[in-house]
């Protein structure tokens, strides 16, 4: 409709869409007859591109500008005020070979994405299993699942957890009630990438969503067929919900782990940038960003970036090559 | 002198300043420029950031040629400014008038012929404590004849006395400030006048089993309780109340005093009165950047900032004792009780005091955040006090 119209109305600059749409149906037919009109065509065309045009400048200035421009600043040394000296690969070799805090925040960060992804899909499964119901006020408890997720990045919560994992926080006053003296959750290294996982998995809002949308999907005919055959609640969750469910957790799974490779704030926010205590919250990004920002080795940093993209591009390949033994299109008919 | 600079109207334009601090530095700063824009009708347009993401975010907007026109430096910082060309050469302009900034503090800004920074303010190291816990622990503090020894027994004194969960000193075994004070104690200096390390790795090892040995004897507080600190005034033992001491800058004295619930007392650090270790510091520095469109405007607010009765009323001691004879006389007797302390204690210092042999070198901040991580690593026991050594050298010997 929108097309039409402007390729009817488009018989000078300016005229597109100017005139009173009463009569844009009327127009629409004539248009339909021009169609071979090439000049109005292509001025059209050229409308069309016209309109893409912001978003062309974004893709190519801010999107596969800097893309590339890294990619180039990967092979040199640039301190950011002195002019980029190719230096070859040999920033890939020493991050490869010979970096200690590159492989620490490849741990971390591998740490973070197993163990965070998984359960932050199983709270969000869960909840979206809860929540898909008719039951008074529901678009209000849905609203408040979704909460966390846009609180969890802001600077707010750093206090919150401390004042939750700290020391004598609120978490080791409860667990003191039942004689436990719990450790100091944010400042020991041995539990202090935990308390991450755990702001992670509670920032499980969109992935519910999408569950939801997908719970939504399944017909209702398939429950009730099984049901006539005698199968309880669980079987027919595992045996039905699941299997009808598999590309949406598939995509969640391929999403949330690339989202969560990239994980950046709730480090920073928690370890005030440092990615302390003693590198145990040493993100690969807030290590990527010290030395690219704190050190001023952004050629050492663009190839760090750049040995980011291969992991998260072999670890979502993986991904999918599995995706063949366990995602069921329900309109593959298999 | 101290009128408009060249004639060519810079009043009318605005400067973009930018600066490091909390909550009372920012206040202190705005209300500074916006009297001085009342007076001279220069708009200041304000950029502000905690000490922590100031460096990150300044050195990525000198690299994408949009520095601040006004710029707070450091003296660690400037010789790395400077060096790189993004600092304008301050001697060169005529219209700068902050003679009356006391002699000593000048070099600050020096790099060998070319000022960089006219000092804003001075401070120096202090031992903060607390009046509570230290009454509550009946200790006495000692004078102005004390050692690291001395200093230590009474952290552990202050733990025993009031129990579990609240320490005597908070741990400094990080600090490179404090490294450098007591490789000062022993009679030498940290680096050799040519910039390389005076300091030794026995002196290193010494400092880090010290350190150790008070957090294995309750004396500092344990590694988690530290690293919990981190980051922001508010959070540290010692604004907590979890620990009787700890050292601190004269401002960050004043910062305490506003933030704690018990009233501070400010004394002098382990002191050996025939090798004094305390130097008078250039707490901050204003800086013009060498990009700027309109550096007679910014050169006139250093002017300004330095000499203007209101601007140093307005500014007080938030940003640390003023550098000038004159502001000093004109705030004596305006100031709140804890701004005089660290006023009169700054007095003490200039008598117990001597200068540092040489500015900075290029590098030191490098090696300021490796102390910490090396010591907080130690503190876990993540790292031997051997190991930790060999780290700290084989850095410091790549910058020479």
């Amino acid at each position: 409709m929108n097309a039409t119209t402007h390729e009817a109305g488009a018989r000078g600059p300016g005229a597109a869409g100017s005139h009173p749409p009463g009569r844009a149906s009327a127009e629409r037919t004539r248009g339909a007859g021009r169609r071979r009109w090439s000049p109005r065509r292509r001025s059209a065309t050229f409308a069309g591109y016209l309109f893409l045009l912001p978003w062309f400048l974004g893709l190519f200035g801010l999107v596969l500008g800097p893309m590339l421009a890294s990619a180039y600043l990967s092979f040199t040394e640039y301190d950011l005020f002195t002019d980029a000296q190719w230096v070859g690969l040999s920033n890939y070799t020493e991050i490869i070979g010979s970096d200690p805090e590159f492989r620490q925040s490849v741990g971390v960060t591998f740490t973070y994405v197993l163990a965070s992804v998984p359960l932050r899909l199983l709270f969000a499964l869960a909840l979206a299993v809860v929540l898909n119901r008719t039951l008074r006020g529901m678009a209000f408890y849905r609203s408040v699942m979704y909460l966390p997720s846009l609180l969890g990045g802001s600077v707010g919560v750093a206090v919150l957890w401390r004042q939750l994992f700290g020391r004598d926080g609120a978490v080791n006053e409860f667990l003191g009630l039942f004689g436990i003296d719990g450790p100091n959750w944010i400042a020991d290294p041995d539990y202090s990438l935990m308390t991450i996982i755990v702001l992670a998995v509670w920032q499980f809002g969109s992935p519910m969503i999408i569950f939801l949308a997908g719970l939504r999907n399944i017909p209702p005919e398939m429950g009730e067929a099984a049901l006539v055959d005698g199968a309880g609640p669980l079987r027919r969750f595992l045996s039905i919900t699941i299997p009808l469910l598999t590309p949406i957790i598939f995509f969640n799974v391929v999403m949330q782990t690339i989202v969560a490779f990239q994980a950046f704030t709730p480090s920073f926010i928690i370890s005030n940038g440092t990615g302390g205590p003693v590198g145990s919250t040493l993100f690969y990004t807030l290590y990527l960003y010290q030395k690219a920002f704190t050190e001023f080795e952004m050629g050492y940093a663009s190839a760090l970036a750049w040995i980011l993209v291969a992991i998260i591009a072999a670890v979502t390949a993986v991904a999918f090559l599995s995706s063949r033994r366990w995602v069921f299109y329900a309109d593959e008919g298999r | 002198m101290g009128s408009r600079g060249g004639g060519s109207g810079a009043g009318a334009g605005e400067v973009r300043a930018t600066w490091w601090g909390g909550d009372s530095e920012n206040s202190a700063l705005n209300a500074a420029l916006d009297a001085l824009a009342q007076e001279t009708g220069t708009k200041v347009a304000r950029e502000t950031q905690a000490w922590d993401g100031y460096w990150d975010r300044l050195a990525t907007q000198t690299a994408g040629g949009n520095a601040p026109d006004l710029i707070m430096q450091a003296g660690s910082q400037i010789p790395d400014y400077a060096e790189r060309g993004t600092l304008l050469d301050l001697n060169t302009q005529e219209t700068l008038d902050v003679e009356a900034i006391d002699e000593g503090l000048e070099q600050f800004g020096l790099v060998g012929d070319q000022l960089y920074g006219v000092v804003a303010a001075s401070n120096a190291m202090g031992l903060v404590a607390r009046d509570d816990l230290v009454g509550q622990a009946g200790l006495s503090l000692p004078g102005d004849d004390y050692d690291w020894e001395e200093l230590a027994q009474i952290a552990v004194s202050a733990h025993d006395a009031l129990g579990d969960e609240i320490w005597g000193l908070q741990d400094g075994g990080g600090d490179l400030i404090l490294f450098v004070m007591k490789v000062r104690d022993d009679g030498r200096q940290f680096y050799a006048d040519d910039g390389t390390l005076n300091a030794t790795p026995e002196d290193l090892t010494a400092w880090l089993q010290y350190w150790q040995d008070l957090r294995d004897a309750g004396g500092a507080p344990p590694a988690d309780v530290t690293a919990e600190g981190q980051g922001e005034l508010p959070n540290t033992a010692l604004a907590q109340g979890r620990a009787a001491m700890g050292f601190g800058w004269t401002q960050d004295y004043v910062a305490y005093a506003r933030l704690s619930d018990s009233s501070l007392s400010l004394h002098l650090p382990p002191h050996v009165p025939a090798t004094p270790s305390l130097w008078m510091n250039a707490a901050s520095l204003w800086s013009v950047s060498s990009t700027s469109s309109v550096p007679d405007a910014a050169v006139e607010l250093i002017n300004q900032l330095t000499n203007s009765t209101e601007a140093i009323e307005a500014l007080g001691i938030s940003l640390g004792i003023p550098p000038s004879e004159a502001a000093r006389e004109q705030l004596t007797g305006s100031l709140s009780a804890e701004e005089q302390i660290a006023m009169d204690y700054m007095s003490t210092v200039a008598e117990v005091s001597t200068p540092l042999n040489r500015l900075w070198p290029a590098g030191f901040d490098e090696l300021r955040t490796l102390l910490g991580d090396l010591n907080e690593a130690v503190a876990f026991g993540d790292l031997s006090i051997p190991d930790a050594v060999d780290q700290f050298f084989t850095t410091a010997t790549d910058f020479t």
